[in-house]
């Protein structure tokens, strides 16, 4: 029962990985079908899509899945045959079907069923859509009429089901056979590739599990191979038929064609049905059942096997990643190397040991550290490199999200993509994938205007939003701009002014706009053209500047559209950081925040005790120091060490103990419990056990504002 | 059938935790110390590369703080720090001397604490009765929970 529940368990992540693949192309050539629907290469590559789609999940048993796949492939195939004609009806259907599709993917890959989606209403607007075509209809008459249930198929597919309804009206008898490659033999799909040939001359060939498709990376899936055969001539036949060298194993199961035809709610125990092996039964029983036993395994048992496994497949799911394979070759490269280094290591300690010159010996013992040094850094390199990926992971649902909202919204919307393949840290996806999309909601919802007080004031009648992602430094900065309202930041000041928030009547333009990002600002009691451009901006810049350790920053133009400017730190596990001491204790700035280091003379400090500035530049900006925020206060001397911090716009002060050294340090969290003013945004070991503090220079701003 | 539980002795009195929420136990010396340490935090311990912060039980259940005839200064031998791991942060306890494992049977514990504990009782899930001892049962998430709760961090209260 254990090995069964492996078994499945691994197919269904193996499902998982591919489809979710498949699921996302099949988005995306929509959405180029979409602009361009003539183009028969995207229609071919749509119908490959639903094809996979539909035969994968098949042989999982998602029925639903399946049946939607496969309705969509048949309205994709009559295109592909020029006889329906993609208007927007059958767009919207095949849009919807894909959409749906992937929440059953979701709901999959969190333990949940297809089966729990109603896909009646989407497969009769699929069936309408493709009878639009004009003589089509025919064409698809199995498609179900209003009503009936999604899930009458089996993992078979219409045409499976076809072939073997007329392989038992000619008496034919369905076998399943099952036969097992040697598993040391290296050419595993050569082998089953002849059985299926040698079976092909001699029967009827249903079905083949895995497809004969023979990728040869995928030959290891080629180690077992289930065939649903019929044939007139018993079984005797098509066991000398498979009879091919290096085949360790081979069984044939008479099964019954009522187990294939008949429809069943449970996907996973349709598939134990035809897999009755995995279900746990030792091998050789089921071949010796009677036709009907095997494949009528007593619901329960079958139910309950999947549901345990369903739990494990999902439990697993998280953990694994996908690596492009040049990298692992990087890395082990670098650990060849470093093993070449051991071993020169281990012999000059054993030179020394036999009197070498410890002279000698040091000097390569240096050039063997250096090269050390140079090994580490790269496979920490390596290792960053695998947690990288496109920002297009991200990127690619906008169209989407901008045609659909612009639909809803009757605000015909241009998007320009820019930078998809900017790599982002993994970590960051989820992080980042909500603010952004917020971000453009917003310019939909509220920056940008309807068509026709675009043309009255004199802009084209399709609104542009603009999403970039670039890298700079160690920073990537992302930018989504649109030319819509913009906001006025004299009506920011007045509705601040009106909500009592003091020296609003003083602020300038940064700091009015900065007003957006509180929570609470500007809801709808805001005049319309501000309405609702701060809803939830708190929540953006609380998850860019907190979680992130970045800044978002707003620049707009009334009339003219808002740009909305987010950067934030490649990665968050390891930062470039300047040391510095104070008191005892050590603290690191991130190399990002830190603008200069400077002498700073007790005369040139200015201000009470508390709200203290300099001179920096042409302007006056705060001194904060280490000494006051964590000690006692500052030492008093002539002349103090200091850092200019800067965290976006801000700039400050920070007086220090002792300047250190620039090193890279690895980032742990740090917890609310240690960090009651949020001055930290992690901390460090060093390797003499040494603790670091990392500050957040964002208390500059807050200090300031 | 009881849960098990470690007992330990802070001040005057006996606590527990359950066992399944224990990570390790650690001598004091591993502690380190944190300049300007935020309210209840008496430091830090890296363990194996993770920064965990130790909550002073003392000032957080506001016990053994000079009341008459029973303040007693721990023997700084037996001081140790339990780690605890409460959802997936981890927290380190500063107590006096860890005592020993018990089973505390669920129908042996009392629900309210006030009566024993006065002023914290809200970080007393329960007391259970055991041969002659009586053992405050601690509620982790609340000790560790910061800001909501927190004395001194909350306006208006001394």
């Amino acid at each position: 029962m254990a090995v069964a529940g492996i078994d499945e368990a691994r197919l269904r992540k193996a499902f998982l990985e591919e489809a979710e693949e498949l699921c996302q192309k099949l988005g995306d050539s929509l959405l180029a079908l979409e602009t361009d629907r003539g183009n028969t290469d995207v229609v071919n590559e749509v119908f490959r899509l639903t094809h996979s789609l539909k035969s994968e999940s098949a042989l999982m048993g998602f029925t639903a899945l399946s049946e939607l796949a496969h309705r969509m492939e048949d309205v994709l195939g009559s295109v592909r045959e020029g006889r329906l004609v993609l208007e927007k009806p059958v767009m919207d259907g095949i849009f919807a079907g894909s959409d749906l599709i992937a929440e059953m993917m979701a709901a999959i890959s969190k333990g949940g069923s297809d089966a729990d989606f109603d896909t009646t209403a989407i497969l009769q607007e699929l069936f309408l859509a493709a009878g639009r075509g004009g003589g089509s209809a025919s064409e698809t008459a199995a498609a179900p009429t209003a009503g009936t249930p999604a899930a009458s198929e089996m993992e078979l597919g219409e045409f499976e089901k076809r072939q073997l309804t007329e392989a038992r009206d000619r008496g034919e008898a369905l076998y399943k056979l099952t036969v097992s490659v040697d598993p040391a033999e290296s050419m595993k799909f050569p082998r089953a590739y002849l059985v299926f040939f040698n079976l092909e001359l001699v029967s009827n060939v249903v079905k083949v599990v895995p497809p004969m498709k023979g990728e040869p990376e995928e030959d290891a899936r080629y180690a077992t191979t289930t065939l649903l055969v019929t044939s007139a001539g018993g079984d005797e036949g098509l066991r000398a038929a498979a009879a091919v060298d290096q085949i360790a194993g081979l069984r044939i199961d008479r099964c019954d064609y009522d187990g294939y035809l008949a429809s069943a709610r449970s996907g996973s125990a349709a598939w134990l049905k035809a897999h009755p092996e995995r279900a746990g039964m030792p091998p050789g029983v089921a071949a010796g059942m009677p036709p009907g036993v095997a494949a009528g395994m007593p619901p329960g048992v079958a139910a309950g096997a999947a549901g345990g496994m369903l739990q494990a497949a999902a439990a697993v799911e998280k953990t694994t990643i996908r690596v492009d394979t040049r990298k692992l070759d990087d890395l082990w490269s670098l650990i060849a190397e470093l093993v070449l280094h051991k071993s020169h290591i281990a012999r000059l300690s054993d030179d020394l040991g036999h009197g070498a010159d410890v002279h000698e010996v040091r000097e390569e013992l240096v050039e063997s550290f250096d090269s050390l040094d140079k090994i580490s850094s790269g496979m920490q390199q390596v290792m960053m490199d695998t947690r990288m990926i496109p920002i297009s992971v991200i990127f690619s649902k906008f169209p989407r999200l901008v045609r659909d909202l612009s639909r809803k919204l009757g605000k015909p919307v241009e998007l320009i993509l820019s930078g998809e393949e900017t790599e982002i840290d993994r970590s960051l996806v989820e992080a980042l994938s909500d603010p952004l999309t917020h971000i453009i909601r917003n310019s939909l919802d509220h920056g940008i205007e309807f068509p026709e007080e675009r043309v009255r004031r004199g802009k084209s009648e399709k609104g542009r939003v603009s999403v970039s992602a670039r890298r700079q430094g160690g920073n990537i900065v992302i930018e989504l701009a649109d030319d819509g309202r913009g906001m006025d930041s004299e009506q920011i000041r007045r509705k601040a002014i009106e909500m009592g928030i003091s020296g609003a009547a003083h602020f300038n333009e940064a700091q009015l706009l900065e007003l957006v990002f509180l929570p609470g600002f500007s809801t709808k009691e805001v005049v319309t053209d501000l309405s609702g451009r701060g809803v939830g901006m708190d929540v953006v810049a609380n998850r860019i500047r907190g979680e992130l350790k970045g800044d978002v920053v707003l620049g707009t133009q009334p009339g003219g559209g808002t740009r909305v400017t987010l950067l934030f730190p490649l990665t968050l596990t390891i930062v470039n950081a300047l040391l510095v001491r104070g008191d005892s204790q050590l603290y690191a700035i991130p190399l990002t925040d830190v603008d200069s280091t400077a002498k700073l003379l007790a005369t040139e400090i200015r201000g009470e005790e508390g709200s203290e500035y300099s001179s920096w530049m042409d302007d006056a900006i705060p001194v904060f120091s280490l000494g006051a925020l964590f000690g006692k206060g500052r030492h008093k001397t002539e002349e103090y060490f200091a850092t200019v911090l800067r965290h976006g716009d801000s700039k400050a002060f920070l007086v220090v103990d002792e300047l250190i050294e620039e090193r890279d340090i690895v980032i742990k969290p740090v917890d609310d419990l240690l960090n009651t003013q949020r001055l930290f945004s992690g901390v460090s070991v060093l390797e003499d056990g040494r603790l670091v503090f990392i500050l957040d220079t964002s208390f500059i701003r807050r200090e300031r504002v | 059938m009881g849960e098990r539980y470690v007992s330990f002795s802070l001040a005057n009195g006996h606590f527990c935790v359950p066992v399944n929420q224990v990570l390790q136990i650690l001598r004091r010396e591993n502690l380190i110390e944190i300049p300007k340490p935020p309210p209840y935090v008496e430091g830090v311990i890296n363990l194996r590369g993770n920064i965990i912060p130790v909550v002073n039980l003392r000032a957080r259940l506001e016990v053994g703080r000079g009341e008459k005839g029973e303040h007693r200064e721990p023997d700084p031998r037996k001081r140790r720090v339990i780690i605890t791991r409460v959802g997936s942060r981890s927290y380190g306890l500063d107590v006096d001397e860890v005592r020993e494992i018990v089973d505390i049977d669920e129908s042996g514990i009392t629900q309210d604490a006030t009566s024993l504990f006065g002023a914290r009782a809200d970080f007393i899930r329960g007391i259970a009765r055991r041969d002659e001892s009586l053992y405050l049962m601690l509620d982790l998430p609340r000790v560790f929970a910061v800001g909501r709760d927190m004395p001194g961090t909350r306006a208006g209260q001394s």
